[in-house]
């Protein structure tokens, strides 16, 4: 039965695409519009190579691509209060170094039926949702899981992966209230293994290749990452849902969530009690943590983690709004049961508090600035891997444009205060005519190998795009 | 000539001399009136309250020239309505493809800071943005956040400078001086048409006193009875910048949806 549910909705993805393809073929457009369908579309094709500054290891990329071709549609029905949204998008992606890795996907980004009527909205489909008013950092932006084959090279919009829903908007006089159904989990795409980005990188090879024991090797070479089954399979026994109420008072434009979603970016969870010491040479992959797991003699199931992801309940709140010439607004968030990894990479479930403030200005010399401060509070604090008790982080945001907007200058940068990792992304645009465009850029990456930032310190890319927008 | 027709003859005539007496009466009255007896805020002030429609459409080409005659083109389409003591704007980019989708929602309050919200494709959500630095450029035109705004004449001390012609039109020469600094201008002076009160071509001048840019209308069309502007130009004086403003439709009056001055049509348009 719950196959069952999964093929229908697969189905009514596809019949929104068929609907959509006759449609599109009875559309004439016109300057006046007079048209029974409104008929909006627009596109890109861009490339992005990333070139890597130093060679580290033989293991390591030293060039990746990525090239995609979005096309962006949207129908608007002038007899009928519907809109249909079809995005659709072909990548090509490749990791070329010594394994020469390939990719070429055809998606469904997206693909919707959205109903509306003066006092609602119902919006079905496969769509992207935008909550919170922080930029780039993630506090209650929660509805859409993320893709991190490529760590954080991509901003948040850019990364989100679009879900099958259903959202619908009621509209008071002077509040909004939306709710979201997501009926299948679908978690963050997070890669482990094999990749300079993957979370424990080229650990595998490093130990195959390395002057190791055989029996060593096999150990290593045995450990598995499991998604677990009903996670893997769309069950709507993993149902997720929020609520956001939002208004605006005397000039401050607030919400206020509940949200009862999984924390998409998974836990690895250890089957037997061995697997905590596999987590730890994972995590901090030093020869005497190597022998520790050795001197266990671990086999079978002591070697398989589970990609764990935990319920979370959220209550949420963001405000937004000007204070003279600048711009402000803040999230706060409450999470119950968020899972961290004890000292001893064991797993637990703490709940805790993250709250965030921004500011952004833009200085009569054309200079515009954002700054952002997070602190993150875990509640009933005992010793965590990674996560102190209080932590705290900055981002600041710096664009100037020249030329009248032909070229712009950003930065882009990231500091963990507490863990002393830190990533900047300094970067030049020239839009040529509107249409073409092309930017030069790089990420570094600093800090600790156990930090976020600090486990990609050895991967600083310098990159370069080149967009077609249509 | 029978005297019935001479009378009516006669008859004629006076009524046309009377309608011609009449009518240069009324000439005289409107010189005496707007000629020497109007203040240059009286002028400024009926330049502020001509009817330009209770509502209306335009879709406008922009076209960004730099000094060497490189052009930039840029469609938008606006909307306004004028709601008494508050006017709410609703301006949608939809050329070239780099700005496309980018949507721009004004409420411009009389007695207090405007609110403004910008929606930005990239960024997925419709976010709060500052009113008051008026000073920087509209979207990178020659054009300020200032200079698209109406500007209230108590904003300004006003002085009838003298009487002058544009193009074809008399015009009146006021200078408007802003108070406490409620500007990023020392001083403005307009070209308004006596006829009309259509301010037909501006000069901004910076806090040093220097002329820096001119705006000039350089098409002006009578539709659906209101004087309507359909070629303006803002030039840069220091960079030798312009920015071409065309007009290239137009709608007054046609009932314009409230629903369109929203948060929610900001996002789902």
């Amino acid at each position: 039965m719950r196959y069952l549910a999964s093929d229908i909705f697969k189905k009514i993805s596809i019949y929104i695409l068929t609907v959509s393809l006759v449609i599109s073929g009875k559309i004439i457009e016109g300057e006046d519009r007079k048209e029974s369908i409104e008929w909006e579309k627009r596109g890109e094709v861009f490339m992005r190579v990333y070139q890597d500054t130093i060679e580290d290891s033989r293991y390591e990329t030293n060039q990746e691509i990525d090239s995609r071709f979005k096309w962006k549609n949207k129908f608007k029905f002038r007899s009928f209060p519907i809109i249909l949204g079809i995005n659709l998008e072909a990548r090509y992606q490749a990791l070329v170094g010594e394994d020469t890795e390939k990719d070429l996907d055809l998606l469904l980004k997206e693909a919707y039926l959205k109903f509306t009527k003066p006092s609602y909205s119902l919006k079905i489909g496969r769509q992207t949702v935008t909550w919170g008013k922080l930029d780039d950092i993630i506090v209650l932006d929660r509805v859409n899981p993320q893709e991190y084959k490529w760590f954080i090279l991509w901003d948040k919009q850019e990364r989100k992966i679009p879900v099958f829903m259903a959202k619908y908007d009621y509209y008071g006089n002077n509040y909004q209230i939306e709710t979201v159904i997501v009926p299948f989990f679908k978690p963050s795409y997070v890669r482990f293994f094999g990749s300079d980005w993957a979370v424990f990188g080229h650990l595998k090879e490093v130990i195959e290749d390395g002057s190791y024991s055989q029996s060593i090797k096999n150990i290593i070479k045995s450990i598995k990452v499991h998604e677990k089954d009903r996670f893997s399979e769309q069950v709507l026994e993993n149902m997720q849902g929020g609520i956001r109420v939002k208004g605006t008072f005397k000039g401050i434009d607030w919400s206020i969530y509940y949200m009862y979603f999984y924390n998409d970016t998974p836990t690895l969870r250890e089957r037997t009690s061995k697997g905590n010491t596999v987590k730890k040479f994972l995590y901090i992959p030093t020869n005497s943590n190597l022998s520790q797991l050795v001197a266990q003699n671990p086999s079978g199931d002591d070697l398989i983690l589970d990609r764990e992801y935990s319920r979370l309940h959220i209550i949420g709140v963001d405000f937004e709004t000007v204070a003279g010439n600048y711009g402000l607004r803040g999230e706060l968030g409450f999470f119950y049961n968020k899972p961290f990894l004890r000292e001893n990479f064991s797993y637990i479930e703490k709940n805790t508090l993250c709250a965030g403030i921004g500011i952004d200005h833009t200085t009569s010399g054309n200079l515009y600035w954002n700054l952002q401060f997070i602190e993150d509070i875990v509640f009933s604090y005992e010793n965590l891997f990674s996560q102190e008790e209080y932590s705290h982080q900055i981002t600041s945001t710096f664009s100037k444009d020249f030329l009248r907007g032909k070229l712009t200058f950003g930065v882009d940068s990231s500091y963990r205060i507490s863990y002393h990792d830190w990533m900047v992304n300094p970067n030049f645009t020239y839009n040529f005519n509107g249409r073409l465009s092309i930017l030069v850029g790089g990420f570094i990456f600093e800090g600790a190998s156990t930090t976020l930032f600090g486990r990609y310190a050895k991967k600083d890319v310098i990159y370069f795009q080149t967009t077609y927008k249509f | 000539m029978d005297n019935k027709s001479s009378y009516a003859s006669w008859g004629k005539i006076s009524m046309a001399v009377l309608k011609i007496t009449l009518i240069w009466l009324v000439c005289l009255w409107g010189v005496l009136l707007y000629g020497e007896d109007l203040t240059g805020r009286e002028i400024m002030e009926e330049a502020f309250n001509r009817y330009d429609g209770d509502d209306a459409y335009f879709k406008m080409e922009m076209k960004l020239v730099d000094k060497k005659g490189n052009e930039r083109k840029r469609l938008l389409e606006i909307y306004t309505k004028d709601y008494g003591n508050l006017i709410k704007t609703f301006i949608k980019f939809i050329f070239p493809p780099d700005i496309e989708g980018v949507s721009f929602l004004s409420w411009e309050n009389q007695d207090k800071e405007d609110t403004q919200y910008l929606y930005l494709p990239a960024l997925g959500r419709v976010r709060r943005i500052v009113s008051t630095q008026k000073n920087l450029r509209f979207v990178n035109t020659d054009f300020t956040y200032e200079d698209m705004q109406r500007r209230r004449p108590e904003q300004d001390t006003h002085t009838l400078l003298r009487e002058s012609s544009y193009k074809d039109y008399n015009c009146f020469v006021v200078e408007s001086i802003p108070k406490k600094g409620s500007s990023q201008y020392s001083k403005r002076i307009s070209w308004v048409g006596k006829d009309n009160f259509v301010i037909l071509k501006i000069e901004f001048y910076n806090k040093k006193g220097k002329k820096i840019k001119e705006y000039r209308i350089k098409e002006l069309k009578k539709i659906a009875g209101i004087w309507t502007p359909t070629e303006v130009i803002m030039e840069d004086l220091i960079d030798g910048h312009r920015t071409l403003m065309k007009t290239l439709k137009v709608k007054y009056n046609q009932g314009v949806d409230d629903a369109i001055f929203s948060i929610r049509h900001l996002q789902e348009d």
